[in-house]
């Protein structure tokens, strides 16, 4: 009993504390993981009680196939761009926001209104301003007198029109971490600089960025993780088409269980972007344990 | 592993009270003298909490899960609640599924946990059959129309829904446009061709296609594809793409002609990138000739703007008189292994009568299946009976493909139409599919 | 002094224009809401009568009072979860280092990076094995183990930040590792959690990619799967869509101008801190 209260408190015995996280992620992440990898050698097609096993025809497909070389492609545009986009974004509103003039606070809620709708939506509204047809910016080229165009219908401005209103959207999150950090930063130290003579820039490189590092971890990992799984926003702007040109790895594996019932092979895609996931963040763990050790 | 599941449910359950009452038992009892043991009672007691169930109904409710919406869906609610009201004893549950009906039933087939009814959408023969109860023995079997009878019955002779409806369709035509520019209603291709030049000379879109909706190019393939391939007189492909020993390369010929039309600038600007609302309101503001779209798209049409006038037409061929595509629509089977087959016959022979026949007919403007129903078709009325004569055939992707293919067809269209096919890469990708579907169906 | 005049006017200026930008999209969603169907005027102009029957038509052909209490079912029985959960994991992370407790860490970290479509396909078939299709149960767990690595990682970095004598004090007075956790370091959190409620109650608000799975039943649909209903092939009426995605966007919209301070601030707190 003794032996036990002193285990207690020590502190060894609170992983208990951890175990009903680790008991849903092998339940929903590692168990269905594990089940993957075998769905993945065969030619399931996502119903029947029949189905063989084709070794590793699924992933060998899977590197000739001109779709999923696309999806890979937009999907780290999506993931490293809107990742780019929205931390440059952001840190520039955030420097505008974080001076002192009437109406800055509408300014901020404006801003960060567009992070609270769901991109289903978002992408519905999309549609409505970039349809060909009576979409809002073909009204705006023709009061300009341009010819419309449309827009969606070259699938490489496809992708980079899902790039700009994702991160239209979420800047605003960006905008807001970025606004907190920099009031973490005293006043003093720009102060100092001022005496001695610093500009902006320099002020800018060697003060705000440095101790905005935080900041900029956090907002990068959020934006990270939204980037790499952007799935609604480009079902409801394009269903990943014209074709297959603006699919990401989500969208891709979405159409190819539910439409193709192709579900070995969707599966093994998505062990495929598991695995690649797995590398990015290692990098990006890297990059936080460097952050702490400067801490 | 539903067992797995509910453990590991009441075991997160369990460790969160646990811990929680450890905490609080803590507080009351600050020296803090009582051991985990005293965790486990209230572990049990989240365990009992969980396995208690609510008391059970003794009305029998039947599971019908629909794919149907808009007009139709409301017909069977309608019907439904009547029924639900006249029989105290039976609850039928309308659940309506949407989009993503035939994965939501694929799954349903594979765990073999079906509702007590379903709509098949056209694959009653096909791909349910061996889950439905044959129905051969119900009072309205003998009433079914010819039109329907085959495409419901399987090669033994079992019918296993209740038809509704007969969806017969071909494409849709622009009344105003094609009398304002003297062109009679084409019925071969090269008629077609023509009547599409004047029509993009004087200045209006030739035919729409929808292309953000893959299902909408899909259609069209869908009734391009029969033109070429089965109903055209001097080639016959009909045994070949049954039996398996279809040469693909023939598809080449369907695939041109979609391209053919494409660069010829027949299609609306936004082909690829246009909503079915597009396509409606193309129509609806007179702007649009032509779409390989079903009856249904015409009351889209009239929504907004209530003068247009679109009407049916044939489907053209080269050789041969243009046709028409007929298949079941609106049916009903029963799951083979219901537990409540009794009420389910009940509720399907009330279904059959002809007033609630006629209701789910009019929902979508098509002929009844059932001989002693009277459809009230409007201005269609005049379109089907001056057709009632002509060349029918089923949906191409059902007579002909294996179960499956129309999602090939979704993928193949926008493909050739996106460019990111060819000619031959998208008659190989039927192929493939062609080839991997039939052997899995077998 | 001219250039602070300038200045004084330029910002606001710049204001306006960015409050327009980022305001445009849901202004075109309001304008077509507002619109008969069989107006086909330009997206930019607001008619010059008011239809709110398109607001009728969303609510009443979509059952969507049912969608609302579904989502909030769902919402609030996760962000429980997600908290108490994420709370409690973090707490040994953060505190005690050793080389398991480094290793779940990564793993935490990983699992917050997967996409969750990556594993849909056997997902499914686990749960369907476990019956949970068409269940709140089931989609609150999925949704609370895709939700619960963000969690974890914001509060173990925010525990971090508190002072580990507070603790020590604690079990000196003979507090063990769970009251003090449950008594001295959870009233601390309050601030990171209104950033994990926040964070993880709009996300599972927002969700599509699980509820499309898991909640195919229309009486267990969400408001997503309502308004992508209302926008699917079936559905021509776009008004009375774009009345619905107005709809949808309403409670949030509401929570966040009555409750901008937590929004804002929760969100910084728990990042810089």
């Amino acid at each position: 009993m003794k032996v036990f209260r002193r285990k207690w408190t020590s502190g060894s015995h609170l992983y208990v504390m951890y175990l009903p996280a680790l008991i849903l992620f092998a339940v929903f992440v590692f168990y269905p993981l594990f089940e993957g990898v075998q769905i993945s050698l065969t030619n399931w097609n996502g119903y029947s009680q029949h189905y063989q096993y084709v070794g590793f025809d699924n992933f060998k497909m899977l590197f000739t196939d001109h779709k999923v070389i696309t999806a890979f492609q937009n999907t780290l545009v999506y993931g490293v761009g809107s990742t780019v986009i929205q931390n440059i974004w952001g840190l520039a509103y955030a420097l505008l926001l974080n001076q002192v003039f009437f109406g800055r606070k509408w300014v901020r809620s404006a801003v960060y209104l567009p992070v609270l709708i769901s991109g289903l939506v978002m992408g519905f509204i999309w549609y409505f301003i970039m349809q060909y047809d009576g979409g809002a910016l073909n009204d705006i080229m023709l009061l300009f007198g341009m010819e419309r165009v449309d827009w969606l219908a070259d699938g490489s401005r496809g992708v980079k029109i899902i790039l700009f209103a994702t991160s239209m959207q979420f800047v605003g999150q960006a905008m807001i971490i970025y606004l907190a950090g920099l009031q973490t930063i005293p006043k003093t130290y720009y102060e100092a600089a001022e005496i001695d003579g610093t500009g902006a820039w320099r002020k800018f490189f060697n003060i705000t960025l440095p101790l905005l590092m935080p900041a900029i971890i956090i907002s990068v990992i959020y934006k990270l993780i939204g980037g790499l799984q952007l799935f609604d926003l480009i079902v409801a702007l394009t269903g990943g088409g014209p074709g297959s040109s603006t699919h990401s790895f989500s969208t891709l594996i979405n159409s190819l269980y539910f439409q193709s019932q192709n579900a070995g092979y969707a599966t093994a895609l998505g062990i495929v972007l598991f695995l690649f996931i797995l590398c990015v963040t290692v990098v990006t763990h890297k990059l936080i344990s460097r952050n702490e050790v400067e801490h | 592993m539903n067992k797995a599941g509910r453990a590991s449910l009441v075991m997160i359950m369990a460790l969160l009270i646990g811990i929680l009452a450890a905490c609080s038992q803590t507080k009351e009892n600050a020296a803090g003298s009582q051991t985990p043991d005293s965790n486990t009672p209230s572990a049990q007691a989240s365990e009992s909490a969980e396995t208690q169930s609510p008391t059970k109904k003794e009305k029998v409710t039947l599971e019908f899960f629909s794919n149907t919406s808009g007009g139709t869906l409301e017909a069977y609610q309608r019907i439904v609640d009547k029924f639900n009201q006249e029989n105290p004893d039976i609850f039928v549950e309308l659940t309506p599924q949407s989009k993503d009906y035939e994965a939501l039933m694929n799954a349903k087939m594979a765990t073999n946990d079906l509702p007590d009814l379903w709509n098949t959408h056209g694959w009653s023969v096909h791909k349910y059959s061996e889950y439905l109860r044959p129905l051969n023995d119900q009072p309205w079997a003998s009433k079914l129309v010819n039109e329907i009878k085959p495409i419901v019955t399987d090669s033994a002779g079992n019918v296993y829904v209740l038809p509704f409806d007969v969806d017969i369709s071909g494409m849709l035509y622009n009344v105003k446009i094609l009398q304002e520019l003297n062109i009679t209603v084409p019925e071969t291709w090269e008629q077609f061709l023509a009547a599409c030049e004047v029509i993009k000379n004087a200045g209006y879109t030739p035919i729409a296609i929808g292309g953000k909706d893959t299902g909408d190019v899909a259609g069209f393939l869908g009734r391009v594809a029969p033109s070429f391939l089965t109903q055209d007189a001097s080639v016959e492909y009909k045994d070949e793409l049954k039996d398996g020993s279809f040469d693909w390369s023939h598809f080449d010929e369907v695939s041109k002609f979609i391209l053919q039309l494409r660069d010829k600038g027949y299609y609306n600007v936004d082909y690829l990138t246009a909503d079915k609302q597009a396509v409606y309101k193309g129509f609806a503001e007179n702007k649009v000739a032509f779409a390989f779209q079903a009856n249904n798209s015409i009351f889209q049409v009239l929504q907004l703007n209530p003068d247009a006038q679109i009407s049916m037409m044939r489907i053209p061929v080269n050789n041969g008189s243009p046709f028409l595509i007929s298949g079941e629509r609106d049916a009903i089977g029963i799951w083979k292994d219901t537990e409540h087959e009794e009420e389910a016959l009940k509720f399907l022979t009330y279904m059959s009568q002809p007033e609630n026949v006629s209701q789910i007919a009019e929902a979508y403007s098509i002929p009844a299946a059932l001989t002693d129903v009277q459809v009230n078709l409007g201005d269609l009325e005049e379109v089907f009976s001056k057709f009632s004569d002509v060349p029918v055939t089923n949906n191409f992707d059902r007579e002909y493909l294996p179960n499956g293919m129309w999602n090939t067809l979704k993928v193949v269209g926008p493909g050739l139409l996106s460019g990111e096919l060819n000619v031959e890469n998208a008659s190989r990708a039927m192929k493939t599919d062609y080839d991997r579907l039939r052997a899995s169906a077998q | 002094m001219m250039k602070t005049k300038t200045r004084g006017l330029l910002l606001p200026f710049a204001g306006l224009l960015i409050i327009v930008f980022h305001l445009a999209p849901l202004y075109i969603t309001l304008s077509i809401a507002l619109k008969k169907m069989t107006d086909l005027s330009s997206r930019w102009t607001i008619p010059n009568y008011l239809y709110w029957q398109n607001f009728v038509d969303a609510i009443n052909s979509s059952h969507m009072l049912r969608a609302f209490t579904n989502s909030f079912v769902i919402t609030v029985g996760t962000s429980f979860l997600i908290i108490m959960i994420g709370a409690m994991a973090a707490y040994p992370l953060a505190r005690v280092r050793t080389k398991t407790n480094k290793w779940i860490l990564n793993l935490v970290l990983t699992v917050m990076m997967i996409p969750t479509l990556s594993i849909i396909v056997p997902l499914y078939k686990v749960m369907n094995d476990m019956h949970a299709i068409n269940t709140f149960w089931g989609v609150i767990l999925v949704l609370t183990t895709h939700g619960l690595p963000l969690a974890i990682f914001t509060y173990a970095n925010f525990i971090r930040t508190i002072p580990r004598d507070l603790d020590e004090a604690a079990t000196v007075d003979g507090c063990n590792g769970y009251s003090v956790f449950f008594r001295i370091l959870l009233p601390q959190l309050k601030p990171v959690t209104a950033t994990v409620l926040i964070l993880a109650g709009l996300k599972v608000w927002n969700d599509f990619e699980f509820a499309l799975y898991f909640l195919q039943k229309p009486q267990k649909q969400t408001i997503t799967l309502t308004i992508a209903n209302f926008f699917s092939e079936f559905s021509s009426n776009i008004n009375a869509a774009a009345a619905a995605a107005l709809l949808a966007v309403l409670p949030v919209t509401i929570m966040f101008i009555f409750l901008q301070k937590y929004f804002i601030s929760g969100l910084s707190d728990g990042a810089v801190k």
